[in-house]
């Protein structure tokens, strides 16, 4: 690829601890993220997402939370730094867009001392600049009137004006890398629209990657540059954003477009939305042998499945992880899909 | 912030005028009255009589609770039985005691509850908090009356370190250095025995707070931000941890200023705590009902310090 790379994650494994033992809701995710690019991570409630975005900053609470594997950021393991080091990257080099900005933003500071926290610790700015550079980014994230939300508190903003505040907190240093994990998911959807035009604006001005973290196939078509598909810990299916919406492959991939609401251009009115059978598997009983979304698509047969599953790349740039997508077939709307995909 | 304190203050007087009223009432039904012991047991039946009609006995409750009220507000709370002296010169004399002993527990109290509560809650788990949640529970489950005589027996009677008892030897003269350093002296055995007690509810609430804290949302947003350590727990954990401490403060402070009864009686400190006990001892009604009516004030009090407190301290609960 052209694009220089910005952030790779080899094998990387987090696990937390319950009732004693040490339960992996990262399981071996391995990607890699250019520069000025976005990279959508998508997968249902439960399924490592944010698990892997906290691990990047190694933000997990340390006492009950392993990380193994590696994380090169700009060709430095991040994982190998020391606190000192690391609070030299936070915030500077990668900025963090949090789920739900009501709780992520502290109630007794105004935004304006919130905005400059980061500012204060990563650059030689004196008070004066630091505020001047406050409100420019309050500007820059579209809220009408900087000098009074500067002196607000959170409760006092709509929570829209809250993920605002957020981003401008997020982007406050102008890092290479933003990690928004799930930015739109507490926002009424006229808002949502809203926020997802600024972070695209900003990330066309500021040339940074950003890792998007949502369950919102609707967001990833809109935003991303290239898909990772996650379930259970453990990354599917990788692609283009064309190529993951023309042409999915992986089983789990193919269930939730096959899910989304009028996914499929010509389904019937009188067609029950397909879902995808049973649950998320919870971290305590998650069967970590053979490919993980079987026993979700039971009427497949075993044989179809590698006991140890492997990657395939079946186009450059486009991995699935094991062989069961080549017998895959959807069971709920069998008749379109047939044709597609069970050659 | 100013109409949320006034609006607050507005809501004290019905708070006060309905206490008094509930106490006078409970006085009033309470069986005898001033004539029943005080008085010559020579002296006839008709003449008690015609006394008790004098003095308005019989007069319905309403009249007598105006009576009351009216002569309270004009500083006459009765007579004690006991020491002859009008009630409110009686609790003037204690009230300055219980202050300063008040005083000085409530910051013992809450020196040790931060320190001990920031240090438990930090390092949860580990070898001080767990020694810390130790004291708490063998402090929670100590009588105050049982701590103190274990107080008085090491540290007063063993080691001879402080005083027995009391609140100044007579030997000083009021007014001098001397005096007053007696006085603080005096005071300091009572009020560590208060403060390592009453300490508990702060450490506790600090220490859950801040555990509760130490990975939420906002606290990790801080860390992303790549906020060092030791500032993350100073600016975002510990100032939202110290909210609720802060929120009981005029509560506390209501409870130590009606004094401790049972510290004070221990140590045989003149304070009003010991004045109460005694007073309902040597049945001295007119003393008992004005100290009631003292520490429901206080207590009424107390909430609207909370609550000044709490708009103060928490942004969240400004009105504008």
């Amino acid at each position: 690829m052209a694009e220089k790379e910005l952030l790779r994650i080899s094998n990387l494994v987090a696990s937390f601890s319950i009732n004693g033992g040490y339960y992996a809701a990262v399981d071996g995710v391995s990607l890699q993220i250019n520069e000025n690019e976005v990279f959508a991570i998508v997968g249902e409630s439960g399924c490592g997402k944010s698990a892997l975005a906290l691990s990047i900053l190694n933000l997990h609470n340390k006492a009950n939370t392993k990380i193994e594997g590696s994380i090169y950021f700009k060709g430095r393991d991040i994982l190998s730094l020391g606190l000192e080091e690391l609070n030299k990257i936070r915030g500077r080099d990668i900025g963090m867009i949090f789920q739900d900005p009501l709780t992520a933003l502290n109630p007794l500071m105004i935004i304006g001392a919130q905005i400059e926290e980061s500012l204060f610790y990563h650059t030689g700015m004196n008070i004066g600049e630091r505020k001047k550079r406050s409100l420019e980014l309050l500007t820059q994230v579209g809220i009408q009137s900087p000098e009074l939300t500067y002196h607000q508190f959170p409760h006092e903003l709509s929570g829209g004006m809250r993920q605002r505040a957020m981003i401008a907190i997020a982007l406050s240093c102008k890092p290479s890398l933003v990690i928004a994990d799930e930015p739109t998911t507490a926002l009424d959807v006229t808002i949502q629209a809203q926020i997802l035009d600024l972070l695209r604006r900003l990330q066309k001005e500021m040339k940074s990657g950003i890792i998007l973290i949502t369950h919102d196939l609707g967001v990833v078509a809109e935003m991303a540059d290239r898909v990772a598909v996650m379930y259970a810990g453990q990354i599917v299916e990788t692609a283009d954003v064309n190529e993951i919406f023309s042409n999915p492959l992986h089983p789990y991939t193919k269930s939730l477009f096959a899910s989304m609401p009028d996914a499929y251009r010509n389904a019937r009115k009188d067609q029950r939305l397909p879902v995808i059978e049973g649950m998320v598997p919870s971290l305590l009983n998650m069967e970590r042998r053979g490919c993980r979304f079987a026993p979700r698509i039971p009427w497949i047969s075993d044989a179809a499945h590698e006991a140890v599953p492997q990657y395939h790349e079946v186009k450059p740039g486009h991995l699935v992880l094991c062989s069961c997508y080549k017998n895959f077939y959807l069971k709920s709307i069998p008749r379109r899909v047939s044709s597609s995909t069970l050659r | 912030m100013g109409k949320t304190i006034v609006r607050r203050i507005l809501i004290l007087i019905p708070q006060i005028i309905i206490l008094s009223l509930l106490i006078f009432l409970l006085a009033n039904f309470m069986p005898g009255d001033a004539l029943t012991g005080k008085i010559d047991p020579n002296v006839s039946p008709s003449r008690l009589e015609e006394l008790r009609q004098q003095w308005g006995y019989y007069d319905p409750w309403y009249i007598k609770y105006g009576r009351w009220v009216w002569s309270a507000l004009h500083g006459d709370l009765g007579e004690s039985t006991a020491y002859k002296l009008p009630v409110l010169e009686l609790i003037g004399q204690r009230a300055g005691n219980t202050f300063w002993l008040s005083l000085m527990t409530a910051v013992i109290s809450y020196f040790i509850g931060i320190l001990l509560g920031i240090l438990s809650g930090r390092y949860q788990n580990q070898f001080a908090d767990k020694a810390i949640v130790l004291y708490t529970f063998i402090a929670l489950a100590m009588p105050t009356v049982v701590f103190g005589l274990m107080n008085i027996f090491l540290f007063a009677f063993k080691l001879r370190w402080f005083p027995m008892g009391g609140s100044v030897d007579v030997e000083y003269v009021a007014g001098t250095l001397p005096y007053y350093r007696d006085r603080i002296y005096h005071m300091i055995l009572p009020a560590l025995t208060g403060g390592l007690l009453y300490t508990i509810g702060t450490i506790q609430f600090l220490r859950s707070e801040i555990i509760d804290y130490k990975n939420s949302d906002f606290v990790i947003t801080a860390r992303s931000k790549g906020v060092p350590e030791h500032k993350v727990f100073s600016r975002h954990i510990f100032r939202n941890a110290v909210l609720p401490v802060a929120s009981f403060m005029g509560y506390d402070i209501a409870f130590l200023l009606g004094g401790s009864i049972f510290i004070e009686y221990v140590f045989s400190y003149p304070g009003m705590g010991r004045l109460f006990i005694e007073s309902i001892l040597r049945r001295d009604y007119a003393v008992v009902n004005a100290l009631i009516i003292l520490f429901a004030v206080l207590t009424v009090l107390g909430t609207l310090l909370s609550d000044v407190i709490m708009t103060i301290v928490d942004p969240r609960i400004r009105i504008k």
